[in-house]
């Protein structure tokens, strides 16, 4: 006879999955990245970006304030128009970025990130690509993390603490978000020709702008656009079904890994593979962190 | 389990399904009933909070052709003047952007979507003329232009590029 699932075995099971107590290892690793990519961006926008920016820059501030203030937050929207408002937010945002590192109160930190990026990227909305939405989101999951940190300055004695453990809601979202991102795209990309018939890659290798160097005569050949286009496409299918995987995980993983590194070395956009590099360490697990950081304190 | 415990449980609940269902539903091709929904009566709020998100890299189609972009300023003469912003150089036979954000910029700029950020760029330009230029002209328009390849080889071989005016933007008489 069919047995039918009860109201309160949904709920155990909503439980079990999102609440029962786990290592903090992983989010304490993903916390320590994503304060990374906020110190690098933040210093990025340091050099000639900030032209995007400024209130005399490419998108001034009567523009924006004619097209788009009320439409979007910013704390550059309470502030005077001034560099030295950007300036100041920036600052916020690096202090914050780097207690996000450090694991100094790091729930508040990510909430100041996540209200800074905001902030930002709201101010120019036309220069944004996927990785700023990636760690902006990394923030604000993070916001809620358990509080039981590792990898914490404050702590140098127990950077690794085996016995700090918490709801790992947070961990679960990010690795989910994470796979809707790879869906998406496998989805977006199946809708075009030119993924179908396998000579997307041969069309984006060819745009120069995006290109960091022409592409050599040996690699010129549609076999090699015909295995990039479908590699792409079943490396990102994988990324968000047989990554769920045990069996799978830690091969899915490398082969993300490889497809955002080729993506690199061809692509100018860096800025993109690296959040999703660091956004792939969530698929990683406590017990293999550990590990790692044996062999790595070994030298 | 204490009473805050469970509160804090609830709140983490309703996140959980509020992020799913803007995670799932938010970023689909158009048509999608949810999607809808979502555009129609939430996006004021989703993009004033900075939680629109868009993943369709290269997708459906891929950037294919390239493209040069210049700008001109006509004056009130007749006259008109090129104009150059100097992070869009020339290497080799193409452009070259010191940043992804720069090239984020040259696409917008030579789309056929939204004219705010064209109509910025055109602001920044004039007021880096009237900087550099104090002579007595009066600016009437700027011109952005997209320059292109033909896609005859035989054409190619006679005029490697083209150009094209691909948006005006006029300013009013003061």
């Amino acid at each position: 006879m069919t047995e039918f699932i009860t109201l309160n075995q949904l709920l155990n099971s909503w439980n079990d999955f999102f609440f029962e107590n786990q290592s903090t290892l992983s989010i304490s690793v993903l916390r320590l990245l994503t304060g990374i990519l906020v110190l690098i961006e933040t210093l990025v926008w340091q050099g000639k970006n900030k032209v995007l920016l400024q209130p005399k820059g490419w998108f001034g501030y009567d523009d924006y304030k004619r097209n788009k203030k009320d439409l979007r937050f910013s704390l550059l929207n309470y502030l005077p128009p001034t560099t030295a408002s950007l300036n100041l937010i920036f600052g916020i945002q690096f202090m914050a970025g780097l207690c996000l590192t450090l694991g100094i109160l790091p729930n508040l930190a990510a909430f100041v990130c996540f209200v800074t990026l905001v902030s930002i990227h709201n101010r120019n909305i036309y220069v944004l690509s996927s990785g700023d939405t990636v760690y902006r989101f990394f923030c604000l999951f993070l916001i809620f993390s358990p509080s039981d940190a590792q990898l914490s300055i404050l702590d140098t004695k127990h950077i690794l603490r085996p016995e700090a453990t918490g709801w790992p809601w947070t961990l679960i979202m990010i690795q989910l978000f994470m796979a809707n991102i790879y869906a998406k795209n496998v989805l977006f990309k199946l809708k075009g020709e030119w993924w179908r018939d396998g000579s997307a890659t041969q069309k984006v290798l060819k745009v120069r702008i995006w290109n960091r160097r022409e592409l050599p005569k040996a690699l010129d050949r549609t076999w090699f656009f015909k295995c990039t286009t479908y590699g792409t496409l079943a490396i990102e299918a994988a990324l968000f079904s047989l990554i769920w995987i045990e069996e799978f995980r830690l091969s899915v993983l490398a082969l993300g890994v490889l497809l955002h590194i080729g993506l690199w070395i061809f692509l100018r956009f860096g800025f993109f593979q690296l959040t999703m590099i660091f956004g792939l360490s969530a698929f990683i697990t406590p017990k293999e962190y550990r590990l790692f950081f044996e062999w790595l304190s070994h030298f | 389990m204490d009473s805050l415990e469970i509160l804090q449980k609830i709140g983490a609940s309703i996140f959980i399904v509020l992020m799913s269902i803007l995670l799932l539903f938010w970023c689909l091709p158009e048509g999608y009933f949810f999607r809808q929904i979502l555009h129609n009566y939430f996006s004021k709020y989703i993009c004033w909070a900075g939680l629109d998100n868009y993943w369709a890299l290269f997708a459906p189609q891929p950037v294919s052709k390239n493209f040069l972009i210049g700008f001109e300023i006509e004056f009130k003469d007749g006259t008109i003047q090129p104009w150059k912003l100097h992070e869009y150089t020339l290497k080799n036979d193409y452009q070259w952007a010191p940043h992804f954000r720069f090239i984020k910029m040259h696409n917008q700029l030579l789309s056929q979507k939204d004219d705010v950020p064209k109509e910025a760029v055109c602001n920044f330009i004039l007021r880096e003329y009237h900087k550099t230029n104090l002579s007595s002209k009066t600016p009437l328009k700027v011109h952005i232009i997209r320059f292109y390849e033909p896609q005859k080889p035989q054409q190619r071989a006679m005029f490697p590029w083209l150009s094209q005016r691909v948006f005006t933007y006029e300013l009013s008489e003061q």
